[in-house]
């Protein structure tokens, strides 16, 4: 286990790296001049040697790469060119918006999603089974942001009894109108998520209901839930867990869309106008920031899941013989 | 899925599940026979047909939006109607806020979905399927290494990468496209590898092999033909998801400055939801009506092609 | 549990038990037989003749969308007319069942000790502890040796045998009336296989446990029983006893089941390994 535990943190911190380069590397190798087009149109060359050597990117780029890397250990993360404020104070400025809009949208995609899929693999041939499958079927192809604006036109332009977007001036100090703010936003994404989540959990379901070990329990006088109840929660938790680890990365992905429907003045509105701006700093640090936030997701996933399944942990030799 | 994500394929590596892999389609009947030998043969899915004919109209409108639409849409076109005006004998959709025809820029909507699609499909099936059989080949020390770098692409969302190909590059169709299909080559390499090794351990292959066929002949004759059906489904499901990440591109301003793209339309007729909902309603719509299509088709293929879906569950 | 009234049969007997999909295709066809407590009976067919789903029909675990009619008497009471919660009081407890791929049919994320215990829990309401104690001399009463490792144990850090000795241990936790083994011995190797079959017997013998033991293998059910029932096409086309079937086959399909047997065994004309007390 231990010796897993290494060559798995290993490979984090290796595709962590790997991931920094990646962005650093598009951001600097890709065709085209940043720092020439954030400043826009008739500027002088002295002006864009002056913000060359500001953001140093007159250096060399090992010197550019190592000073970014140590920039982001230290917390300031370069400074932004459009703001001019320190990346990481802007970042963390954003959070109190982004990180509640997720983590909520999560949390709501899960409490609905794995109850509906489970009874929808069990009546299967039911109402709810079929109607499940057509409704998740039809919300995996619906794109979040138009789910947003249906949204905001029925319950805030044509019903009034939430806001339309944006968020109080004063922030979480006025705690009632931010979550009023945020109650059409996280139904959103959840509306997303819980689409794919279900269809996960259901055929998860399945896939337990189809196993021998069920027929085994029914044979042995368990009932039909009682039997689900036995066998799903460990089988079941080993695929539906992963996917549980991909959303809780996409309800960030989902926040940055869905903050740009709401006017939300989060991570993703910041993220978007920083790529529309060129905004250099900015873009690689969030993109980064959040490709870690995946990474380190997917790495605990994978304990989590040699947590639940022993074959893992035995090793895959075992483990193939199912 | 409409929040996209580069790569949703949960393979569990130790139970050697394929999460979602047998979602029977919506509209597959429910028969009663199950475990029976089948009473009759159906040899076309009902998934199969209905994907086909939704895709099929998209396609043709985009096809027939290339020569003509009923109001001219192109750069700079003025407004013929009305501002916002609702859905009318002259105007069938209605008009946007410059008093343009709607229905003709939804229909300039369904060429860009269809060639976003195509050339997404074409980049990740191109590149994919050469780094993943090259995956699978016979010295493997590499094969570590690029399976790493393709598990970091599957984890590295097409939105982000997207974003940072545009940051550089600046808005365009061919920016969304690239980044998309680098995306899904992630993917595709990923089947395409992970199936080539099953299939290259198959005892036929071997039997080939010792007799002499070569690498390329092994790969063309047994494992491209036996991985062909499995693609063909991750290609579908992709082409709706590059749909999906374009309008997302779009929608937030991110894509094609001039291109109609359906997210770029539903963006722009946000504002005026209440006064014209259609402009707003119609091109998410389209998305849903275009994207189900492709997964439809998908699945269809899938039961087509693997015949312990054929039966009911 | 109401008794009907129409027989006073010991044992198991089905009576002309007929299975349909709801589109009414016929699966199973007036099926007929009896096993009285403690007595023997095998079925055989091929796959596909309908034995597997004659054991599902018994305890009422059809696939969905699929009825049964005809009579299921377990002592005197008709199995189809019992709602789901008197027949979850059967299975496992009066009926249990053995499978044929001893793998699939335990659970690999539960310790065979939890798995062997949970019919002990779910109709003796017995205490975690004292199911424990109870899977140990279950152990023990399928020559499981060193029950404390096994008991602690996933199924997949067993060897076949010991998986089917542990399903064996299961189906017999409650001492059922009657034990349904579903081609039980198919999924091992053959030295396996006849452990395996030499156990059954005698837990059979010790247990006073009637045994209806279903298989494709003619060779493998003449070790076993006496009674034979054979099966083809969802219907019964010869009741018999192995001894006749192997010298005197009256249906064509016995002949021909008899010829393939002998082709690729060594099958005595009499039966020496079944009992010739009984």
């Amino acid at each position: 286990m231990s010796r897993y535990l290494l060559t798995r943190v290993g490979t984090l911190l290796l595709s962590l790296v790997l991931a920094s380069v990646v962005v650093f590397a598009v951001l600097r190798f890709l065709p085209g001049d940043s720092a020439g087009t954030s400043l826009g149109v008739g500027t002088t060359s002295d002006q864009l040697d002056q913000l060359r050597a500001d953001l140093g990117t007159d250096q060399p780029l090992w010197t550019q790469y190592g000073q970014w890397v140590a920039g982001l250990f230290s917390g300031s993360a370069g400074t932004s060119f459009v703001s001019r404020l320190p990346v990481g104070e802007l970042i963390a400025s954003k959070l109190p918006i982004t990180l509640p809009l997720s983590l909520a949208a999560f949390a709501v995609s899960v409490l609905v999603s794995v109850p509906l899929g489970v009874v929808a693999a069990v009546r299967r041939r039911g109402v709810v089974g079929v109607a499940v499958s057509a409704v998740s079927q039809l919300g995996v192809a619906v794109p979040v942001f138009w789910v947003g604006v249906i949204l905001v036109w029925v319950f805030a332009l044509e019903a009034g009894v939430l806001p339309p977007g944006g968020f109080p001036r004063q922030g979480w100090e006025d705690p009632a109108a931010a979550v009023r703010s945020l109650v059409l936003p996280v139904a959103t994404v959840a509306v997303a998520m819980s689409s794919v989540m279900v269809r996960y959990v259901r055929s998860a379901t399945l896939d337990v209901l189809d196993q021998d070990y069920v027929r085994t329990a029914r044979s042995l006088g368990y009932g039909r839930w009682h039997a689900l109840a036995r066998h799903g929660l460990r089988n079941g938790a080993v695929p539906v867990v992963a996917i549980l680890g991909i959303e809780l990365a996409t309800s960030l992905l989902g926040a940055v869309v869905v903050e740009n429907v709401f006017a939300l003045p989060g991570l993703g509105t910041l993220l978007v106008s920083s790529v529309a701006g060129r905004d250099l700093p900015v873009v690689q640090a969030l993109v980064l920031g959040l490709t870690a936030l995946v990474l380190v997701t997917n790495f605990l996933v994978d304990l989590a899941q040699r947590g639940i399944d022993p074959r893992l942990r035995a090793g895959s030799a075992l483990g193939g013989a199912r | 899925m409409s929040i996209d994500l580069g790569g949703e394929i949960p393979v569990v590596e130790g139970s050697g599940r394929l999460a979602p892999a047998r979602e029977e389609g919506v509209l597959a009947p429910a028969t009663g026979d199950g475990g029976a030998p089948r009473a009759r043969r159906r040899s076309v899915s009902p998934s199969f047909v209905a994907g086909l004919v939704m895709v099929g109209l998209v396609a043709l409108v985009g096809v027939v939006a290339v020569f003509w639409t009923p109001y001219d849409v192109g750069v700079g076109a003025a407004g013929t109607g009305g501002r916002l005006e609702g859905p009318s004998a002259q105007f069938w959709a209605g008009t946007d806020r410059l008093g343009r025809d709607l229905l003709s820029q939804l229909m300039g909507g369904a060429t860009v979905a269809m060639t976003v699609a195509i050339a997404s499909v074409v980049i990740a099936g191109l590149l994919g399927i050469t780094i993943g059989v090259g995956g699978a080949a016979p010295p493997p020390p590499p094969d570590v290494a690029l399976l790493n770098v393709v598990d970091l692409m599957i984890a590295f969302p097409t939105l982000l990468l997207a974003m940072l190909i545009v940051t550089v590059r600046g808005a365009s169709l061919t920016s969304a496209v690239v980044a998309i299909g680098i995306s899904g080559a992630a993917v595709i390499a990923r089947v395409t590898r992970v199936n080539a090794a099953r299939v290259l351990r198959e005892d036929y292959v071997t039997a080939a092999t010792a007799s002499g066929t070569g690498w390329w002949g092994t790969i063309l004759r047994h494992v491209l033909p036996n991985v062909a059906p499995t693609l063909l489904v991750q290609l579908m499901l992709l082409a709706g998801g590059a749909i999906l990440a374009e309008a997302s591109l779009s929608y937030l301003g991110l894509g094609s400055p001039t291109a109609l793209s359906w997210g770029r339309l539903l963006s722009a007729a946000q504002k005026s939801v209440a006064v014209q909902p259609l402009g707003a309603i119609l091109p998410g719509l389209l998305i849903a009506w275009t994207v189900l299509g492709l997964n439809l088709l998908g699945d269809g293929i899938r039961e087509r092609t693997d015949p312990s879906l054929r039966g009911d569950r | 549990m109401t008794v009907t009234p129409t027989t006073s049969t010991t044992g198991l007997e089905v009576r002309d038990l007929t299975v349909a999909t709801s589109s009414g295709r016929v699966l199973l066809d007036h099926v007929s037989w009896h096993v009285a407590p403690g007595e023997r009976l095998g079925v055989i067919g091929e796959s596909g003749s309908g034995k597997s789903l004659t054991a599902a029909a018994i305890l009422g675990l059809l696939p969905d969308g699929m009825t049964a009619t005809g009579q299921v008497l377990l002592d005197g009471t008709d199995l189809l007319t019992l709602g789901e919660r008197a027949l979850r009081r059967v299975r496992g407890a009066r009926i249990a069942m053995v499978f044929q791929e001893p793998l699939t049919a335990l659970d690999p994320l539960m310790t065979i000790g939890r798995q062997i215990a949970g019919p002990l829990r779910l109709h003796r309401k017995v205490s975690r502890a004292r199911a424990a104690e109870l899977a140990a001399d279950l152990c023990r009463l399928v020559r499981l040796d060193d029950a404390e490792r096994i008991l602690g144990s996933y199924p997949w850090q067993l060897s076949g045998g010991q998986r089917q000795r542990a399903c064996l241990a299961m189906a017999l936790a409650c001492e059922p009336d009657v034990l349904i083994a579903d081609e039980p011995t198919t999924a091992l190797d053959v030295t396996v296989q006849a452990e395996i079959l030499d156990l059954l017997d005698d837990l059979i013998e010790r247990t006073g446990t009637a045994l209806v033991f279903v298989s494709h293998d003619l060779p493998v059910v003449a070790r076993v029983t006496r009674d034979l029932v054979v099966m083809r096409h969802g219907k019964v086309v010869e009741a018999t006893s192995v001894a006749r079937a192997l010298d005197a086959p009256e249906d064509p399909y016995t002949r021909t089941l008899l010829a393939a047997a002998r082709a690729v065994t060594h099958l005595p004309t009499l039966h020496p390994t079944t009992q010739e007390d009984r």
